[in-house]
């Protein structure tokens, strides 16, 4: 599965409810062939790591793996920041929130997490063997803003390649400018 | 000499205005001289419980906010801003933090009072604006500065008991992290002295800004924008009572002897937002000229009132921390649109409005956001026109002044036509 396919999945379940979307993943989990996804055309093998608040565009995540590059990991804060812990079912709801605060992965809107962040994200980019990091900035998310600067210079200072890209909501339009970032983005990168 | 001084809204400078000039010019002195003898430097957020530093002989306070909007006034706001948008921060972050970070990370260049002092200790709240607790983040990262968050619950309604708890438990944590930090044990007598200097500066300060209620207005709100920079700054000090006593003194002894700021004044406005400061002295002669006075604003009513009251709040009790912890609750920002509105309707009514210009501000989303369902509540609930313009309340570069007086003279015709069917 590429990660236009598994993001979209994701975001279909946004507006659904939680009966509806173990249904979708049920079916997808069904009907789907685990063999490693290769883009069309591509050759290379590139990871990357997308952070932000919500995926990118669909034509932008198509562009990011026609351009030769796989999204090996993602710190986006709908997706892996919000499942990527979840705590043990306890019977009191109380009980659950505070652990799902206080142990979630660390995330710019959660504001105690945030000195936590920098570990995990090396961590992450460790793990997953990322060659780059993109970030995809979500249009006026100040939180967002505030960290983008820094995490920046400290992934570049630690060799990781950085792209920093901004969108608003249901931004599908004027990809051509992005599209040629994301190449040269590609093109720097070694296999 | 002193009788020729302009001040920024355009008239003669009072001498409020001139002891103004001179206790702020002294506790930016003091607080750098206090950095320079070894004192601890605490950077605040505008309204964590200052008074508590005050227990602290130690401690100087510093406010980032503040100093932003010195700058802003004195026309150094996109010059700064540029400094951190080169840094790559965003253009669309609030320009208070733009301004402080591109001048902190400047080493204080291009700021009227050499920056401030690098902080030993960050303090930031969530409730009034959980931005600056992004803001100040940047300096803990960057220079290893430990920061302290206070978690203050949204404000809906009268603050509820295991909330004032809540927050007087942090409070605790907050001593005991300034005791070790310091050396030095909190005094709580002199925190409640200086709970005593804050109640008697706000009252006095109540009793400035009531002076709107005047026909004509003794102020305009452009003189409290002004004059509540130590409000933010000297909290808990005998400075700013005495301050805001000779303020008020010197408003009443004005009215009695008839001077009015506009005394052609047609059109009585309220201001909603923090005040454009790079346009003071620009805006209120324009408006002058049309007879048009602003005589009062949310953003300066709000100081000394809690939770939607336009009276001010009194603490009758003799626990400074239970005090501190209600105080969470003053300012526009940390309360809901019911709140809000319960406050302006009153201020409206008390202080004789004709219409609110509501100044959706790009930069503080907090203040701004409800704005749209505040006025259409305000215009239908007390019936007088009302108005929304777009600023910036620090960065020039996103205001446009004809636009906004477009719709201010198109809000002046309004009341007129309304006078004219009445
Ligand atoms: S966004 Fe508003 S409340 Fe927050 S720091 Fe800026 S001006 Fe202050």
């Amino acid at each position: 599965m590429n990660f236009t396919e598994y993001a979209q999945i994701a975001q279909d379940g946004y507006f659904t409810p939680v009966e509806g979307q173990i249904q979708i993943l049920k079916s997808r989990l069904q009907e789907h062939d685990f063999t490693p996804f290769e883009a069309d055309g591509c050759v290379r093998n590139v990871g990357v790591i997308l952070s932000g608040i919500l995926p990118p565009p669909s034509s932008i995540s198509e562009a990011i793996e026609n351009a030769g590059l796989r999204v090996v990991g993602n710190d986006i804060a709908s997706l892996f920041r919000s499942y990527s812990y979840t705590p043990e079912a306890t019977g009191d709801p109380g009980e659950y929130y505070v652990d799902f605060y206080q142990n979630h992965y660390p995330c710019t809107t959660i504001l105690h997490s945030s000195d936590r962040r920098i570990d995990a994200l090396q961590d992450l980019i460790g793990e997953r063997k990322a060659q780059g990091f993109m970030f995809i900035g979500e249009k006026f998310c100040e939180y967002e803003y505030f960290e983008i600067p820094y995490l920046e210079k400290l992934l570049k200072d630690k060799g990781v390649n950085v792209l920093s890209l901004e969108f608003s909501i249901d931004d599908d339009q004027n990809i051509g400018t992005f599209k040629t970032r994301i190449e040269a983005f590609s093109e720097l990168m070694e296999e | 000499m002193s009788a020729d001084k302009k001040t920024k809204t355009g008239h003669k400078k009072t001498k409020a205005g001139e002891r103004l000039t001179k206790i702020m010019t002294d506790y930016y002195v003091d607080l750098h001289k206090g950095a320079n003898k070894g004192k601890f430097v605490v950077w605040g957020a505008i309204i964590i419980p200052a008074e508590l530093l005050k227990g602290f002989d130690s401690v100087v306070f510093a406010v980032p906010e503040s100093h932003a909007a010195t700058r802003a006034a004195k026309a150094l706001g996109p010059m700064q801003c540029e400094k951190a948008e080169q840094m790559s921060y965003s253009m669309d972050l609030c320009s208070y933090a733009r301004i402080d970070i591109g001048t902190a990370f400047d080493g204080g260049k291009g700021s009227p009072t050499f920056g401030l002092p690098k902080p030993d200790l960050l303090i930031s709240n969530n409730n009034n604006c959980s931005l600056l607790v992004k803001w100040f983040d940047v300096y803990h990262r960057e220079w290893g500065t430990p920061h302290f968050i206070l978690d203050v619950p949204f404000c809906y309604e009268s603050q509820k008991k295991k909330d004032l708890n809540y927050i007087i438990d942090q409070y605790h944590d907050l001593i005991r992290i300034l005791e070790e930090m310091t050396g030095e044990k909190l005094d709580m007598e002199k925190v409640q002295e200086a709970l005593n200097y804050t109640n008697e500066a706000l009252k006095h300060w109540k009793r400035f800004i009531s002076f709107a209620a005047n026909r004509p207005s003794g102020i305009t709100a452009f003189d409290s924008f002004v004059q509540m920079a130590p409000i933010l700054t000297m909290r808990g000090t005998p400075e700013l009572a005495e301050h805001f006593k000779f303020l008020a003194d010197e408003t009443e002894e004005r009215v009695e002897a008839g001077i009015f700021p506009i005394p052609n004044e047609r059109y009585r406005l309220l201001w909603d937002n923090i005040a454009p400061w790079h346009q003071l002295r620009k805006m209120s002669s324009r408006l002058a000229k049309l007879g048009a006075n602003i005589v009062s604003a949310s953003y300066t009513y709000c100081f000394g009132s809690l939770e939607g009251n336009f009276d001010p709040y009194h603490y009758e009790g003799s626990d400074p921390l239970w005090a501190l912890a209600r105080m969470q609750n003053t300012t526009i920002c940390p309360t809901g649109l019911g709140l809000r509105c319960k406050a302006m309707s009153e201020a409206i009514e008390r202080i004789g409005i004709d219409g609110v210009v509501f100044a959706s501000n790009r930069s503080c989303k907090v203040y701004s956001l409800m704005q749209m369902d505040q006025q259409k509540y305000i215009s239908e609930k007390c019936g007088i026109p009302t108005v929304m313009i777009d600023v910036d309340h620090a960065d020039v570069r996103k205001y446009s002044e004809e636009n906004a007086f477009l719709r201010i003279e198109a809000l002046l015709e309004s009341i007129g036509a309304r006078r004219a069917g009445a």
